[in-house]
């Protein structure tokens, strides 16, 4: 129906727009991380709804600049947000979960996505001296 | 058609926390024992923690509602009647799979409601007659802890505790500016090699399996020993109901093999280990022309009673990086401090303090989201630097007191996947738990504060954190007031036992699985004699 690269552009511009880049650290926005994605399997069906709206938008305005593109994306999550905020809230779910997934958004981060198997993490043994006024404090319990 | 030529001493009905006790227990006698399990045995290489999306796997098959994973080992619980739901897992191992595994014992007092706070009942049995059992089970678990703990009789043979790490030095500090008890959790992971199995290695991911084998689910602890030992057991199946015989006495179990297909089993002896859910689903499942309101509820308490534990949740974030988000998740230090009764609280009983690490990367952003502490746009970076590896955790646990109207009935209009009707909730919270929950969260706040924490923030209760299901088949010695006896053995039905947290009279303010397994030794010791 829509061409995969229209679909792709507009995505990049919601997600962008949910979680941007960092330019302070250097960590990539939401949208600068999509390279393939399934629309059908990868996108709940709020955002599913949300962009396929958004793209018949803009066939209103083929000739629309990236920059008015852009605004009316923005305007149209904000519109969103306010009046149906448990779509909104999908949407937004299914950015963070797509963000917090991609190795390089974690290693930027200083996480891994996995815990690191096999050597694990070091925490230092405790000073249990810490717990000696509780010690001292005596028996706190019924018999 | 039945086929009718199965034949056993001892068939337990469920793989979980009780059951594998049970198991292994009679096994070290020459009695025949037959496991019934309604889920798979899982590799433990297979758990979601070494896969890239291990922390969205709690939202799918890994969650820890039956109801969202809807595996075929899941029944449907209709839980839209309480403000908390039903959490549980179906396998080998049951819900120590997804436990943090906290250990902790009930106090002597537990025991003791009635005579120490006028309230509920006193249990036919004490601590003193389950200590043996606790220290066993401690032993065949694997339980780290630090001993000389104030808010307990010595235990001892621990294996070291848990690091606590810098978030949980900081807590320890502002409880110590407070006056307050804090001690290293009782924590069923193994800190040092023990059992043939490795040392925790502070992964984190606990509650969705641990692939180190260190957290001390069942499946890695009892049951290796006990298939060792001769116990078969039928993984896949599903028990449909108990039959008794024209005069009432027990003859064994109808149930869904593997392949679907309906098998019977001849039994001399039948164990429930099905938790407080499933036990009484499946005793009021097994309603017959003599047991016409259910088998073993002549005193119409089947059911009845069910405690759930009501969870409040306090958070506090600290300035600086905490490594929070490393570690065992759950387990890391807790105070008792208001666990023991004190009317001048405006409520009776105690509750826990479980001081918990902060949550990983996703879970971060996504509850950082739903509480609007994390925000959407040119924020969303440094909102999520606030939080991640800089927050701390603190489960309030509650005392639930026992009231008939909280209770599991069947629910005509759902079944499982065998056409069994499913159980449903009604729950709501007392008086005396709303206001011990408020007074907790508030304590909990207060002592985040004291500790250095620069945001605090507090609710309950936790929908999602029905783990505890107990009191559901009472334990007594009155059989009008009681299914069990003080043996664990159904007054109405001679060799017919329970062994899970059904048959707790009160709840404790405290995790309950140390205390359904030293039940459950103390049951299968008392069989074989």
């Amino acid at each position: 129906m829509f061409s995969k690269i229209i679909m792709l552009e507009n995505l990049r511009i919601i997600y962008n727009e949910i979680i941007p880049p960092d330019q302070s650290n250097g960590v990539p926005g939401a949208g600068d991380l999509i390279k393939e994605i399934n629309i059908l399997s990868d996108l709940c069906e709020e955002l599913r709804t949300f962009l396929v709206k958004v793209v018949k938008t803009f066939e209103i305005y083929p000739d629309a600049s990236y920059k008015k593109k852009k605004e009316i994306i923005i305007s149209s999550l904000n519109l969103l947000r306010k009046e149906n905020r448990r779509d909104y809230n999908a949407i937004v779910v299914t950015i963070i979960i797509f963000y917090y997934s991609n190795q390089e958004v974690l290693t930027r981060l200083g996480v891994q996505s996995v815990p690191p198997f096999p050597s694990g993490n070091t925490i230092d043994e405790s000073d249990l001296t810490i717990f000696g006024d509780v010690f001292l404090g005596g028996k706190i319990y019924r018999e | 058609m039945l086929n009718k030529t199965e034949f056993t001493d001892v068939v337990i009905i469920g793989a979980g926390a009780s059951g594998a006790a049970a198991a292994w227990n009679l096994s070290r006698k020459n009695i025949e024992v037959t496991c019934i399990e309604q889920g798979a045995y899982i590799d433990t290489n297979k758990y979601p923690s070494t896969s890239i999306d291990w922390e969205l796997r709690k939202y799918s098959d890994y969650s820890v509602s039956p109801n969202i994973r809807k595996l075929p080992s899941d029944y449907p619980i209709n839980d839209s009647n309480s403000p908390i739901s039903i959490a549980n897992y179906n396998a080998v191992g049951g819900s120590t799979i997804l436990y943090s595994g906290h250990f902790p014992r009930f106090h002597p007092s537990d025991f003791k409601v009635k005579t120490f706070d006028d309230v509920a009942e006193d249990w036919p049995i004490d601590y003193d007659i389950l200590e043996p059992y606790y220290n066993l089970n401690d032993k065949m678990m694997g339980v780290s802890g630090l001993t000389d703990d104030p808010a307990y009789p010595e235990i001892k043979n621990l294996l070291p505790p848990v690091p606590i790490g810098p978030g949980g030095e900081k807590i320890v500090k502002g409880f110590n500016k407070l006056g307050w008890h804090i001690w290293p959790s009782y924590s069923a992971i193994i800190t040092r090699p023990f059992g043939g199995r490795e040392k925790c290695i502070n992964l984190g991911p606990c509650n969705t399996g641990c692939v180190q084998r260190a957290k001390s689910s069942v499946d890695v602890t009892y049951w290796p020993q006990a298939l060792q030992k001769g116990v078969k057991l039928k993984t896949n199946s599903r028990v449909k109901n108990i039959e008794t015989d024209k005069n009432g006495k027990i003859s064994g179990v109808h149930y869904f093999n593997e392949m679907g297909e309906e098998k019977f089993i001849f039994a001399e002896k039948i164990i429930l280990a099905c938790n407080g859910v499933g036990t009484p689903r499946l005793l009021l499942n097994s309603k017959n022309k003599l047991f016409p309101n259910g088998l073993a509820n002549s005193s119409g308490l089947v059911g009845k009673n069910l405690m759930l534990h009501p969870l409040g949740y306090v958070e506090g974030n600290f300035k600086e990086n905490i490594d929070s988000h490393i570690g065992p998740q759950g387990c890391c230090v807790y105070s008792h401090e208001f666990y023991e009764s004190d009317r001048k609280r405006g409520f009776i009983r105690g509750f826990t303090m479980q001081i918990l690490r902060g949550p990983s990367h996703i879970e971060t952003a996504l509850s950082g989201y739903n509480r609007r502490k994390i925000s959407t746009g040119i924020n969303h970076h440094n909102d999520f630097s606030k939080l991640f590896g800089k927050t701390m955790g603190m489960g309030i646990i509650v005392e639930d007191l026992p009231d008939p109207s909280n209770c599991v009935e069947l629910d005509s209009n759902v079944c499982d996947s065998n056409g069994i009707p499913a159980p449903k909730i009604k729950y709501r919270l007392s008086d005396n738990s709303k206001k011990m929950l408020s007074f907790g969260i508030n304590r909990g706040k207060e002592a985040f504060k004291v500790s250095g924490a620069t945001s605090v923030s507090g609710f309950g209760p936790i929908r999602n954190s029905g783990w505890h299901l107990m009191g559901t088949a009472k334990m007594g010695t009155d059989p009008k007031h009681s299914v069990v006896n003080e043996l664990g053995e159904c007054h109405d039905v001679e060799n017919l036992y329970v062994v899970d947290s059904s048959i707790f009279v009160t709840s404790g303010g405290v995790n309950p699985a140390s205390t359904l397994q030293a039940l459950a030794l103390y049951i299968t010791d008392n069989i074989q004699s």
